[in-house]
């Protein structure tokens, strides 16, 4: 496995939940969602986070996009995109935390939309609520390219071959389909070749495969196995199933009530566990298999 | 003895057809299940297959086009009222979408004890006693029982669904995929209760998934569905792997690693 530069890197990061008396009384370290959080992504790579419902999975991805709801705040922390820190947040002085935030947060949106998409790309859980129902694929594929300056024309034939890539066989089809005609791997794989389009560096993928059925799964496994050796993405990739960990990751963090508990190569979880609570996760694991474990440990 | 036969079921369903000639499908062509007491049987296919429709068919919510359902040896189209009281008791199930299974508006006490009302009379301090065991039985506490749905998690609510399912003492329960959406550790956790009530009880399941891992692991023997008839039938993934149904084999190659392999 090639160990290329450093894609992402989150060190310490800290989000916390904002409330109306955080404002004026000091008690934004009341509730933190997540806390102190550090991981990194290699070229080429996939680093895997895994944990159960509720641990901050989702909003670790959300912060590295700059995506928090409105009603959360990224308290603490550095974020590091391909060498180039676009934010950091040191809040030690809470006098001027506010306008701070609001000046940092204004100065940043531009840049966050170029950043977006073009050297990131996310691709969700749900794929049905990633797109419009009443504009075709064409169009959304038309709208994300045009919004990063490039233009559709000389863009088409490139089009046509990346979605060929992704295993569809007439483009022209797809392109004139609406979202709600493709089935849940098949729009999965047109997010997919969005983020093949852009050329981005960085692909966080938050539970890609949980609702679509096993061999889908299995397929769009593959597909992001070939994308990170083929094209050199690095991949953060959340999931609460081991099995898709041991399918595709190359290092491991757990993650339990907003905080890792451990991280390490996926070798060294998966057969040297040390924290409790991924030997709890590893056997739950292990007993989905029930009486076929003994045939899939050989 | 088999608690639950499936004779020969087929079902077609009808569409279209106002103006012109409508187009039928097949779901189900000629399934033969047996389910014997205290077994665990399982039903699997492609989404689509047809799983979803033999369930119904099992529970009475739909009528075969052909074939007959025998539960204890005997027609459930030829049932009496009281056969039919018997059977609503003794046959429960759990669907997949845990939040489309109960009433939002009720507390959890009222969801899990709506069953236990339709069948027999009971005080109000037995009733709630009876609830808080079962929410302790599948890992909630008693503090839950007077909660809304909307202040639980999917694992959780699905829970709530099986401890409703459970309240009558049933002796068959249809799982329809029923830990499809749940959680890693939640699904683990489940499955380790149905199998330890089995033991105790003697339930019988009919567990319908896509996930070849859980449903082998899981069940004595499973059935595979695809297009609305029954394949093949396995016991284990080292079977299904080198089965001559291409199905199954696709099924159990797409089956991830337990283990990161390294090349």
């Amino acid at each position: 496995m090639s160990c290329g530069k450093t894609v992402l890197e989150i060190n310490g990061l800290k989000v916390t939940l904002k409330s109306k008396a955080c404002e004026t009384k000091e008690c934004c370290n009341k509730l933190p969602l997540v806390n102190d959080v550090s991981l990194a992504v290699s070229q080429g790579e996939v680093t895997g986070l895994i944990g159960e419902s509720g641990s901050g999975k989702s909003l670790t991805c959300l912060s590295v996009m700059n995506l928090l709801p409105d009603t959360m705040v990224l308290d603490k922390g550095r974020i590091t995109i391909a060498g180039s820190s676009l934010e950091e947040f040191s809040l030690a002085d809470s006098s001027t935390k506010n306008n701070h935030l609001k000046n940092r947060t204004q100065n940043l949106t531009s840049q966050w939309r170029c950043f977006r998409g073009r050297r990131a790309a996310m691709i969700l859980q749900n794929p049905m609520s990633c797109f419009d129902p009443i504009f075709t694929i064409g169009y959304h594929i038309k709208e994300t390219i045009s919004a990063h300056g490039l233009d559709w024309k000389s863009h088409r034939s490139k089009v046509d071959s990346t979605l060929c890539e992704l295993g569809f066989e007439s483009p022209n089809e797809i392109l004139s389909a609406y979202p709600f005609q493709l089935s849940g791997g098949m729009l999965q794989r047109i997010m997919v070749s969005l983020a093949l389009l852009l050329e981005a560096e960085l692909l966080i993928a938050d539970e890609p495969t949980t609702d679509l059925d096993v061999i889908v799964q299995a397929r769009i496994l593959d597909i992001i196995d070939k994308m990170r050796k083929e094209k050199n993405v690095g991949v953060l990739l959340v999931t609460h199933d081991l099995s898709v960990i041991a399918r595709l990751a190359d290092n491991v963090s757990v993650m339990q009530n907003g905080a890792v508990v451990e991280s390490g190569k996926v070798e060294d979880i998966f057969h040297r566990p040390k924290a409790a609570y991924t030997k709890a996760l590893l056997d739950a694991h292990f007993s989905l298999y029930g009486s076929n474990i003994n045939e899939v440990l050989l | 003895m088999n608690i639950l036969e499936l004779d020969n079921i087929s079902k077609i369903y009808h569409r279209g057809g106002w103006f012109g000639r409508g187009s039928s499908i097949n779901a189900l062509v000629d399934i033969n299940i047996a389910v014997a007491e205290g077994k665990s049987v399982g039903v699997i296919g492609r989404s689509g297959a047809g799983k979803s429709t033999l369930g119904r068919i099992i529970l009475g919510l739909e009528k075969p086009d052909k074939g007959k359902v025998k539960y204890r040896g005997k027609d459930i189209q030829r049932f009496t009222k009281e056969d039919w009281k018997k059977f609503r008791q003794e046959v429960q199930v759990v669907f997949q979408n845990s939040l489309g299974s109960v009433n939002p508006k009720w507390q959890i006490l009222d969801i899990i004890a709506e069953p236990i009302l339709n069948f027999k009379t009971m005080s109000h301090q037995d009733l709630r006693k009876k609830v808080i065991n079962l929410l302790e039985m599948v890992g909630l506490s008693y503090d839950d029982a007077n909660k809304y749905p909307h202040q639980f998690s999917g694992g959780q609510l699905q829970r709530i669904c099986i401890a409703r399912a459970l309240s009558l003492e049933p002796r068959l329960i249809v799982l329809d995929e029923a830990v499809s959406s749940l959680d890693m550790l939640i699904q683990a956790q489940i499955l380790k209760f149905l199998k330890k009530l089995q033991n105790q009880t003697g339930v019988s399941y009919l567990f319908i998934s896509h996930d070849i891992r859980i449903v082998t692991g899981f069940c004595d023997t499973v059935a595979v569905i695809n297009k609305g008839r029954i394949t093949s039938q396995v016991t284990s993934l080292l079977q299904a792997e080198k089965s001559d149904d291409p199905i199954l084999r696709e099924l159990a190659r797409s089956v991830l690693p337990a283990l990161p392999k390294r090349c």
